[in-house]
């Protein structure tokens, strides 16, 4: 008896280290396609009051502390983070303990749209941010045959027109200027700018990041994240509101008035600043505000939220001052 | 609904299935209409009545200038009055309003209407019912089915081609089944529209609107950025037409063709009879003709200025596609200036491009004030990574304009091609959208007017 007890014990430990070895193979593989970030961003802290999500846009002209200058009340709290989508902000609340009275994200209608994520590092940031995705990530991610063809597909796609639209300046002797102008743009990776091909981009195959990698995929808004990002607001006493960010060419109007409506439409409230008095120098890129602008523009915004609401229509933000 | 909407293969192979089961014309006619009705009101249900409304007045007006032969010329005036009325409240209204208070006139404040999808286009052609009654071309019909029908054919119906009534009406009452030639001509339309719209169109627009969109956009980047929209927008409006065409020959309905090489024009009246070819007959025939009516030169370059003045505001109520229209019109009254020997083909050709790059500039600029500040930059000189940008501009421009030649070759040769070669052209058409097309296609560039 002693001698079959060994025996299956020596059998059990086999069999226990076969799967401690299996099971560690698997981690190392799986950490190896998918690499996590070794930190994630900050969670919103539970006593902010005004809290500040989105991605490069909200990092360049929402600034915490001018926001609050303006609302004149403390608690203003930044949690935007470089390159992140919907699915990351959605995330970002659900994981913390905020109740927070606003939550301002400063984006377009573009950038709100998106609601899958196609690159490592936009899932690997989204696991970053919460240990389980569950749902989110099914619906972000989707099945991994579907992503193998999309990405292959963007890659031929990248090669064929770096090829072509890198074909006249390398003629001439410029390619390395052209590399220059691609890679010296100051926008985040999952800006609007970078999102569309820079012009003869090489982004070739395996060329990681390359600008239509990036290019997640975009839904109706009604499809999107920001039902969701509404409700998780409001379900924390809260409001969400769209800063929807100045533009250069200010003077030429409000713009399409159905970009705004439609975004009241599905429950959130709009700061609409796109005719914003912002002077043409003010801007880095197209959306991104200089620092001392961003700072001047940010107070204005808290200022006016105070003084008229969640709400704000184009014209209440587009006179002087 | 777009062409490019997920769901509208599945709308037109519905459509056409039951256009082909229906046992007569009158069924026939009412799957098109509830097809075009479905079509038009998803995503904006709210504009239906106005489409619905535009034909009805019509319906009724011409029906009356047939009771009432003597006040045919009061009951044209309601219509052009309606529709015209209903086109400048919605499209122009702002814009009126921006202009009054400019000028220090008491205007209420903006409106804000939204801009129901197609107006220009459906009230040009329900009107176009109207005078060809009134002028004695066509007899009204007693249908206001068949009146709404004509007007809201949905292939047609958000941006053209603007059919006239005496050629679109016949065909919708006729029993008429596509023929296998004419469905596989819908195969050559549609792929080809597919290829200019998703591969050529909306990749260039990615590189045209970031030639725009810098802060300060330098000349050479701005002038690669023109050149690359001449054929972004050829592109974008002839997939638009092409795709059309294509759908409606699986209903068994024949449209008309909008553009014949028009880059090829080598005046800018044959500019003209080249480019929008439906909207460019419909002003020739229902304003330029009336205002010219047999004057002499004065008359009729009056007439034109006039004519592509008002083609230019119909494109958009924004004071740069007004310079637009009175550009082309200062072009075209000017060639009757120039010395003969300036205006013949080999010279006129070349001279007609040059005058056609610079009214794209102005109609892609994003108001007059963006073209005065970019033009006081003008000689600033670039630095080598704006020239290499705009160089990759223009190549990827120059590879579209070659595509888009082609393929235009290819389209107007393959009802003589072997079945074989022709299903590979489709088949090809077919991995260059799977590979090319972005995730979520652009609207139309003409859907804005």
């Amino acid at each position: 008896m002693s001698t079959s007890a060994s025996k299956a014990a020596e059998a059990a430990g086999a069999l226990l280290l076969a799967a401690l070895i299996a099971g560690g193979a698997g981690a190392a593989a799986w950490s190896a396609g998918a690499p996590h970030a070794d930190a994630g961003p900050a969670l919103p802290s539970p006593g902010a009051r005004t809290l500040v999500l989105g991605s490069s846009v909200s990092l360049a002209d929402l600034l915490p502390d001018a926001l609050c200058a303006g609302l004149q009340e403390p608690g203003c709290e930044g949690r935007a983070v470089q390159g992140s989508q919907p699915a990351h902000w959605l995330a970002l609340l659900r994981e913390s303990e905020a109740r927070p009275a606003r939550v301002l994200i400063a984006a377009t209608p573009r950038m709100l749209a998106r609601a899958r994520l196609r690159t490592d590092e936009d899932i690997a940031l989204l696991e970053a941010i919460t240990d389980e995705p569950g749902l989110l990530r099914r619906a972000t991610v989707g099945s991994p045959l579907r992503r193998r063809l999309g990405r292959g597909r963007l890659r031929l796609r990248d090669a064929a027109l770096g090829a072509v639209a890198g074909a006249l300046p390398r003629a001439l002797g410029l390619g390395g200027a052209l590399e220059a102008a691609r890679i010296g743009l100051p926008a985040g990776p999952n800006d609007p700018q970078t999102q569309v091909p820079r012009p003869g981009a090489p982004g070739g195959p395996g060329r990681a990041g390359g600008p239509a990698d990036r290019e997640p995929e975009e839904r109706p808004l009604h499809e999107g994240f920001v039902p969701d990002l509404v409700r998780e607001v409001e379900d924390r006493g809260g409001a969400l509101i769209v800063v929807l960010p100045p533009e250069p060419d200010a003077a030429s109007g409000c713009g399409d008035p159905a970009v705004a409506d439609g975004l009241r439409a599905l429950g959130a409230r709009v700061a609409d600043a796109r005719a914003a008095p912002v002077p043409a120098g003010a801007f880095r890129t197209r959306q991104h505000l200089h620092p001392a602008a961003a700072a001047a523009f940010s107070e204005a915004l808290g200022a006016a939220l105070r003084r008229g609401g969640p709400d704000l229509p184009c014209s209440a933000l587009s006179g002087p001052g | 609904m777009a062409f490019t909407h997920p769901w509208y293969p599945g709308l037109l192979l519905l459509t056409a299935l039951l256009a082909a089961a229906a046992p007569g014309a009158r069924p026939r006619a009412l799957v098109l209409l509830v097809a075009s009705l479905v079509f038009y009101g998803w995503g904006q249900p709210w504009a239906l009545p106005l489409l619905i409304g535009s034909a009805l007045l019509d319906w009724a007006a011409a029906l009356g200038m047939a009771r009432w032969p003597r006040r045919r010329g009061l009951l044209l005036g309601v219509s052009l009055a309606g529709n015209l009325g209903l086109l400048g409240l919605f499209k122009y209204g702002d814009f009126v309003l921006a202009g009054a208070a400019t000028l220090g006139l008491p205007a209420p404040g903006p409106l804000g209407l939204p801009l129901p999808p197609g107006i220009s286009f459906f009230t040009f052609q329900s009107l176009s019912y109207t005078i060809d009654v009134h002028a004695g071309r066509l007899a009204p019909r007693r249908s206001p089915l068949a009146v709404l029908g004509f007007v809201a054919l949905f292939p047609q119906l958000v941006a053209g081609p603007i059919e006239r009534a005496r050629d679109l009406l016949p065909q919708l009452e006729a029993h008429r089944r596509p023929t296998r030639a004419d469905l596989a001509r819908a195969a050559d339309l549609l792929a080809w529209g597919a290829v200019q719209k998703l591969v050529i169109a909306d990749t260039l627009a990615l590189y045209v609107d970031l030639s725009f969109a810098q802060p300060n956009a330098p000349a050479l980047g701005v002038a690669a950025g023109v050149t690359a929209f001449l054929v972004q927008i050829l592109a974008d409006f002839g997939g638009y037409t092409d795709l059309a065409r294509g759908s409606a020959l699986m209903l068994g309905v024949r449209l008309r063709g909008n553009f014949d090489r028009p880059y090829a024009a080598t005046s800018p009246g044959d500019f003209w009879a080249r480019w929008h070819q439906s909207f460019t007959s419909w002003m020739r025939d229902y304003v330029y003709t009336p205002l010219a009516s047999d004057g002499g030169a004065l008359r009729r370059s009056a007439a034109a200025a006039i004519t592509l003045t008002l083609a230019g505001l119909w494109h958009g109520a924004a004071w740069h596609f007004v310079a637009w229209g009175a550009w082309f019109a200062a072009l075209t009254v000017g060639w009757r200036l120039l010395p003969r020997a300036l205006r013949r083909p080999a010279i006129g050709a070349p001279l007609t491009l040059a005058g056609v790059w610079v009214g794209m500039l102005i109609f892609r600029a994003p108001s007059l004030s963006w073209l005065a500040e970019r033009a006081r930059h003008i000689g600033d000189p670039p630095h080598p990574q704006q020239i290499a940008a705009a160089a990759a501009v223009l190549g990827i421009g120059a590879a579209g304009g070659l595509l888009l030649t082609a393929g235009g070759a290819a389209l107007r040769r393959a009802e003589g091609a072997r079945p074989p070669i022709r299903a590979g052209a489709w088949a090809l058409s077919i991995v260059l959208v799977m590979v090319f097309a972005r995730d979520t296609a652009r609207d139309f560039v003409y859907f804005r007017f």
